[in-house]
């Protein structure tokens, strides 16, 4: 079983619905989760998400208790939960596959872990009415796993959760097996239950849609570690380094080469383009790590809808000329490449915009919107 | 026109498999049916076979021998296939297990299985031996016994020790079977079962049992279908003996067709042994159906 090391940074268990201090898993020599550290409050939404293979379902199998830790202390509700079995963590959890068990009717299945805990029948029936009609399922409880679409076996499987009123809720990237459309339409669903029940929610996805539609708070994780934690404003926002810069958001933050001269206070930005004159910028009132640095390269990054063909008077806003490599419609917008600072920045003009593959136009960069990066750490700056 | 184009093709494929196995199956049955309602015997001098209607199952039901032979093959099949299944069923999950030499383990469980029947009635017979036999000698070390004992030569040891021996070559396959079974329960089942509370004997009878009974069902079918015309095992290690102990009901149709010559009875016996394996063959449809009926998500 785990021992109870000292974590690496903080040893202190309070009484907050979840607590994970200096977690580390090793699977053989293969270390998958390095110090983790994770808190959740009452009622919070707190949303893992990183790309495939980053540690984010073994880090939720460990506070599950399906997979036993390397060292550290998961605590749930104030109580030490590490050693323990699933079963005594009070937890409840939705996993990928739904993981229904098809010889049981829905009804069956919903009321399993009341089942479980000796909960008697007539008591079990109207919780697991009541969790079936939070769900619209109440006309599917005879019906066996088998004959249900996608969507419904998902909501058996949130039923599963919601009828024993666990301390945490557990979902392992649930709306993954489900078409598109049903994806939107189950994560606006889930969002409406945990504003109606006020649960406290632990959510992993690789969907950074996902991730920033449904949490009050995201930890992003790459390679067993924590990158940042943070609310989705602050990810979105102010992004730790170019690997949370990069995966969050759609399409991703624009990561560019650059040279910067700054004087005066005031940096002057030369960005490389493929052929065409060099793109010049200048950001009044850069950060001071960057002012700090004086000259030298460094990466700039800038979301898409900060390059835009804004027209509106902004006085943060330098409208520079650009020549659209490529021009992509997608209704509500119209995304433009521009080969500028090593890549294929993404411009994000109106779905209107006249714009043609090959012209120049004047995109506007807004210059409080900017983000600077090390090159050789990727840290913000 | 196609489809009758079709249908005309069909049958003539199928003529030649038709015309084999009505050669090789149809033919004997029809002839042991019409024997059985006969006084024929086997005799090297040609005799007139007399029709005599259902006197040879008149005399079959009454037989006591007889009966207590379908009794003794009846207590052989449930105590073997029981044995089997519940063997079969512990060993799989054991070696469901993920440990040190699992593969090697489930390799070599195969072997009994593998060792052709009269091979291993040889060597269990051996292994009885009041003598020389391995059995003793272990139990007797073990202080289980002061003398050494004839297994198979006491009536009220010899048919258990002949299910041993049978039990002992047949629980690998419901192992397979079982094994092939439980590797395909989705681990998030069982995840799903301990995160909702269910310890390990709620989750065997829960999720994994309905999970495997269908592949269960067949095999254990099976085997009750095989284990009730026991016969070659029976025939090495005892020859129906000591005192009829171990004669079971393929034993006695053998002994009265080919020992006794009395093709007409032995008809008889041997259509009233096929009808009671009917009755498991049914069973084994019904089992087979539910199965293919399937509640799999």
């Amino acid at each position: 079983m785990p021992s109870l090391q000292k974590p690496d940074n903080e040893t202190s268990i309070s009484s907050k619905i979840l607590e994970v201090r200096g977690l580390h898993k090793k699977f053989g020599e293969v270390e998958v989760l390095k110090n983790i550290n994770v808190d959740l409050d009452d009622g919070d939404f707190l949303v893992l998400v990183g790309p495939s293979g980053c540690g984010k379902s073994t880090l939720l199998s460990c506070i599950a208790g399906l997979t036993e830790t390397t060292s550290g202390v998961i605590s749930i509700g104030g109580d030490d939960v590490t050693t323990l079995d699933p079963a005594q963590r009070d937890i409840a959890m939705v996993f990928q596959s739904y993981a229904l068990f098809p010889n049981m009717t829905v009804a069956e299945n919903i009321g399993f872990g009341l089942e479980v805990r000796r909960v008697p029948l007539v008591e079990r029936k109207p919780l697991v009415e009541k969790a079936a009609a939070l769900l619209k399922i109440e006309d599917l409880l005879d019906r066996k796993p088998a004959h249900l679409s996608g969507g419904q076996r998902q909501r058996v499987a949130m039923g599963r959760a919601l009828v024993r009123d666990p301390k945490l809720f557990l979902f392992d990237e649930p709306l993954s097996n489900l078409d598109a459309k049903l994806r939107v339409t189950m994560r606006t669903e889930i969002k409406r239950l945990h504003k109606r029940l006020g649960a406290s929610i632990i959510y992993v996805t690789h969907d950074q849609i996902e991730a920033m539609t449904l949490a009050t708070k995201i930890v992003v994780m790459e390679d067993g570690v924590v990158q940042q934690t943070g609310t989705p404003r602050e990810i979105y926002n102010n992004p730790v380094n170019m690997f949370v810069a990069g995966f969050m958001g759609a399409p991703s933050m624009n990561l560019m080469q650059a040279d910067i001269v700054v004087k005066n206070d005031v940096a002057h930005i030369t960005i490389e383009r493929e052929n065409d004159q060099p793109l010049v910028l200048q950001d009044d009132a850069p950060p001071s790590a960057v002012l700090d640095r004086q000259n030298g390269s460094l990466v700039l990054g800038i979301r898409p809808e900060s390059m835009t063909d804004s027209t509106a008077p902004d006085k943060q806003v330098r409208i520079v000329d650009c020549l659209l490599d490529v021009v992509e419609p997608a209704g509500s917008d119209t995304y433009a490449v521009i080969k500028m600072g090593g890549i294929e920045a993404i411009a994000r003009l109106h779905g209107e915009a006249s714009v043609k593959q090959g012209e120049r136009t004047g995109i506007g960069f807004n210059m409080s919107r900017l983000s600077y990066f090390d090159p050789d750490t990727g840290l913000r700056l | 026109m196609f489809g009758q184009r079709q249908k005309r093709e069909k049958w003539f494929l199928l003529a030649p498999a038709m015309m084999l196995l009505a050669l090789i199956t149809l033919l004997p049955l029809v002839k042991t049916l019409w024997l059985s309602f006969t006084d024929a015997r086997i005799t090297a001098l040609e005799t007139t076979v007399q029709f005599i209607g259902i006197e040879n199952y008149r005399y079959a039901l009454t037989d006591t021998e007889f009966l207590d032979a379908i009794g003794r093959t009846l207590y052989f099949t449930f105590v073997s296939v029981g044995l089997e299944g519940f063997l079969g069923v512990g060993i799989a999950l054991l070696l469901n297990q993920k440990f040190r030499g699992c593969f090697i383990l489930r390799a070599v469980i195969i072997l009994p299985w593998a060792v052709p029947t009269i091979v291993n009635a040889v060597a269990w017979r051996m292994i009885y031996h009041p003598e020389y036999g391995a059995l003793n000698s272990m139990l007797f070390q073990l202080g289980f016994i002061d003398n050494y004992r004839s297994w198979i030569g006491d009536p009220a040891t010899a048919m258990n020790m002949v299910i041993l021996a049978d039990v002992w070559k047949n629980f690998p396959l419901i192992v397979y079977v079982t094994l092939a079974a439980l590797q395909t329960i989705p681990g998030d089942l069982l995840k799903a079962a301990a995160v909702e509370g269910a310890g390990a004997i709620k989750r065997f009878r829960s999720i994994v049992l309905p999970w495997i009974v269908g592949p269960l069902l067949v095999v254990m079918v099976l085997r009750t279908i095989e284990a009730f015309r026991v016969f070659d095992i029976v025939y090495v290690m005892t020859r129906g003996g000591p005192a009829d102990s171990t004669k079971t009901a393929s034993f006695y149709v053998y002994q009265e067709y080919f020992s006794y010559l009395r093709s007409g009875s032995g008809a008889s016996y041997a259509v009233l042994v096929a009808g009671i394996s009917a009755v498991l063959i049914l069973a084994y449809y019904s089992g087979a159906r539910r199965q293919n009926a399937g509640t799999r998500a």
